[in-house]
């Protein structure tokens, strides 16, 4: 074992008492012994180490002290305080100088009273003289009589005009005095009656007039809503002040945001081309309070709106949503795209073009918006009404409205229904140039549109529900086609869904049934393969001259096996190739276009 | 009487006696001028104070009725409790009034209807062009 072995004791160490080493009991301790630490640096303090002196550096060597007697004057002028000690002293010398001079005077007057006195009662008087005046003059030296003057009558008159002229001034001034407080109050009384007037017009207006919370001398007016994200709850009240000349004054509340933006803004945008766009209207310029009031309740209301969008679509990334700062884009396919951003109010009447389909769009889609934050608000307060859930230590935060996703859902199945009218038109279109019988109808959204609307609450409901819309097709050859498409930003479709379901004689093709698919171009493969098996069983029905080849798009002659044919349908159209073997194969392409020529004509004609 | 008119006949009531307490002023300030105008007139004085005497006691019972009914409208609030120290404030025991009354959301409510008479319109703007938006039938 080593010298320095470690000696350890299994018994605890004593514990400290902790009120003796908290940092509060040793302030005071330090402060008692030594005075404050004012003043006090590193260099004093490593000065007193050395030394090993246990006095106060502030009183005995610091610089302060050195400077001498003007010490507590420059220490003043340098706005600082001189210390504790020498403020006591010099307070107290003061007090004994001025008790000494009051004193004094106290003496000399009970002397003079004094001696007076001892004229008449001189046991009395001399009692309380003092031995210095005793000394100097005998008792009852002090004489005195009361003076008889003979008034003058002049004077006597002239003190009478001047009290009377006195008077006269002091009621004058008394009456001007009067009469400037009642022009005073009574400006201040038309002033205000002029801002209860004005206070009363906007109660009647039907705005709550209500005290300021936080500051209960001055009225308010809430426009904010009750049911908003915290983050805009306490902003909805303004101050109404009354200003100079008794008008109402609002002067701390926000009509606008940076900029002047003000309003949600929604813009159709095509290749990066504006397209349409949605209005802001408000009365812009109106100054009254009223209009003021009005504008900053709208302003509060989109600038909300438009938070609560960019919260919710920055968690929308996955279906074509993107954000940057100050604008959400919503992706519709096909170039075109929906921006969402905050814009200042236009100038003047700018009234809705109705002529032009985006700018419909657009401002259908803001009346949307709008429509459902109000909705939003109203489950808000809904769910305030239920019994809070219980208390958990972590912090809840609400989640994301659901706003962005509704109506990107609508727009995109819109867009895919569109699509899906086009495709069809043009396959009809292409099927009746070819010389067959063909029809289509759609039936969109169906499941949301309700005939009467009942209550805010339902008419929104259905808004936020999936979409569905469906087309029956009627194709040739006795092929009947139902496409069911359904829309839902979520599970379990995350986009559009379509599902095919085909009916037939099963002689073409043995695949019936619905087949489900989540990809437009899917579907379209799926229709144009069905649109191909559907003319193979229409030539099939319709001339005995051919047979298919194993279920394929390839038919041959039963004349002449040599010559075949190929049916094929993609975006174009409907092509079909003719050839014989050995030969050279021909095309004819029906793409919509009036040819002259039917499949018919083909079929029995054939080309070469 | 709604509320809504009894408070505004309340205020002009009251804006009422704020003028006559300007106007009781310059009563008292004609009175005094009675006085230092040659010759004096005792009448003069005695009508004009008496004026001044029947204004300010119509201003002190108006005065007294409007803090009468004040009092039947328990405002300021009645004070329960340990809260006596605030009274007189307009504190209501404490409780921030203002904070309370701005917790309804009628302002809400006249939005939301703003907003739907907006989409009814746009809706009726656009009813044209709708039509062809309902079912497609082609063939």
């Amino acid at each position: 074992m080593s010298s320095n072995q470690l000696l350890l004791s299994l018994k605890s160490w004593p514990e400290d008492d902790p009120e003796l080493k908290s940092v509060s009991s040793l302030i005071t301790r330090i402060q008692a012994q030594r005075g404050h630490f004012r003043d006090v640096d590193e260099s004093i303090l490593e000065n007193e180490i050395r030394e090993g002196k246990d006095t106060d550096p502030l009183f005995d060597d610091s610089p302060v002290e050195e400077s001498g007697g003007g010490a507590s004057n420059s220490a003043l002028a340098a706005g600082e305080e001189p210390d504790r000690a020498t403020q006591l002293k010099n307070a107290k010398a003061e007090i004994v100088a001025l008790v000494g001079h009051a004193l004094n005077e106290a003496l000399f007057g009970l002397d003079y009273v004094s001696l007076l006195v001892s004229l008449q009662n001189p046991e009395a008087g001399s009692s309380s003289m003092s031995p210095e005046l005793k000394k100097s003059v005998p008792v009852g030296s002090l004489g005195f009589d009361k003076v008889q003057r003979r008034a003058d009558p002049g004077s006597v008159k002239e003190d009478l005009a001047i009290s009377h002229a006195w008077k006269v001034e002091g009621l004058n001034s008394a009456a001007d005095t009067l009469m400037g407080a009642s022009k005073k109050l009574g400006d201040d009384v038309r002033k205000e009656a002029r801002y209860w007037e004005q206070i009363l017009a906007i109660r009647e207006d039907g705005w709550v007039v209500t005290r300021m919370p936080n500051e209960r001398r001055t009225l308010g007016v809430r426009f904010g809503f009750a049911e908003s994200a915290a983050e805009y709850k306490n902003k909805g009240v303004g101050a109404l002040r009354r200003g100079e000349d008794g008008d109402v004054v609002m002067d701390d509340v926000a009509t606008t945001g940076s900029h002047g933006k003000a309003m949600l803004r929604v813009r159709v945008l095509e290749n990066g081309e504006v397209k349409g766009s949605s209005v802001q209207s408000g009365n812009k310029c109106s100054g009254s309070v009223k209009d003021m009031i009005q504008r900053a309740r709208n302003f509060i209301y989109e600038d909300e709106l438009f938070f609560e969008i960019t919260r919710e679509a920055r968690l929308m990334a996955n279906y074509g949503v993107r954000t940057s700062e100050d604008a959400v884009t919503i992706d519709l396919g096909g170039g075109r795209s929906i921006v969402i951003d905050m814009a200042p109010l236009d100038d003047g009447d700018i009234v809705l073009d109705i002529h032009n389909p985006d700018s419909n769009l657009a401002q259908g889609v803001v009346t949307a918006f709008r429509i459902l934050l109000s909705y939003n608000h109203r489950m808000s307060l809904r769910k305030r009404s239920k019994p809070p859930p219980p208390l958990t230590q972590r912090k809840i935060v609400p989640p994301a409205l659901r706003m962005v996703a509704p109506i990107t859902t609508h727009l995109l199945h819109h867009q895919h229904q569109l699509n899906l009218q086009n495709l069809l038109r043009h396959l009809i279109k292409v099927v009746k140039s070819a010389g067959m019988s063909t029809a289509f109808v759609t039936k969109p959204r169906h499941n949301c549109l309700k005939p009467v609307i009942k209550n805010v609450e339902t008419a929104v409901e259905a808004f936020l529900e999936r979409i569905e819309s469906e087309a029956t097709v009627k194709l040739p050859g006795g092929w009947k086609v139902e496409i069911n498409m359904k829309t839902a930003l979520g599970p379990p479709l995350y986009g559009t869904a379509y599902i095919i379901g085909t009916s037939h004689d099963g002689v073409s093709a043995r695949l019936m049934g619905e087949n489900r698919f989540t990809s437009s171009k899917e579907m379209e493969m799926y229709l144009f393969w069905c649109l191909e098996r559907s003319i193979v069983n229409e030539v099939r029905y319709t001339n005995d001259k051919w047979e298919q080849i194993a279920q394929s798009n390839e038919m041959w002659s039963i004349d002449k096996s040599t010559r075949r044919i190929r049916i094929s349908v993609d975006r174009t159209g409907l092509s079909i190739v003719t050839g014989t073997t050995g030969g050279k194969d021909d095309r004819v392409v029906w793409d919509g276009s009036d040819t002259g020529r039917t499949l018919q004509d083909l079929l029995n004609h054939p080309v070469g | 009487m709604s509320p809504q008119s009894n408070t505004k006949t309340r205020i002009l009531e009251l804006n009422a006696i704020d003028k006559d307490i300007s106007t009781l002023l310059s009563t008292a300030s004609t009175a005094i001028t009675t006085l230092t105008s040659t010759p004096a007139s005792a009448s003069a004085f005695a009508s004009a104070s008496g004026q001044y005497h029947a204004l300010l006691q119509s201003i002190v019972v108006r005065l007294r009725r409007q803090i009468l009914l004040l009092e039947q409208a328990d405002i300021p609030a009645p004070v329960t409790g340990n809260g006596g120290e605030k009274e007189g404030k307009g504190s209501g025991g404490g409780i921030d009034v203002g904070a309370f009354n701005s917790r309804n959301d009628v302002v809400g409510r006249e939005m939301e209807g703003e907003l739907w008479k907006g989409a009814k319109e746009l809706v009726g703007l656009l009813s044209g062009d709708l039509e062809g938006d309902g079912d497609v039938k082609m063939g």
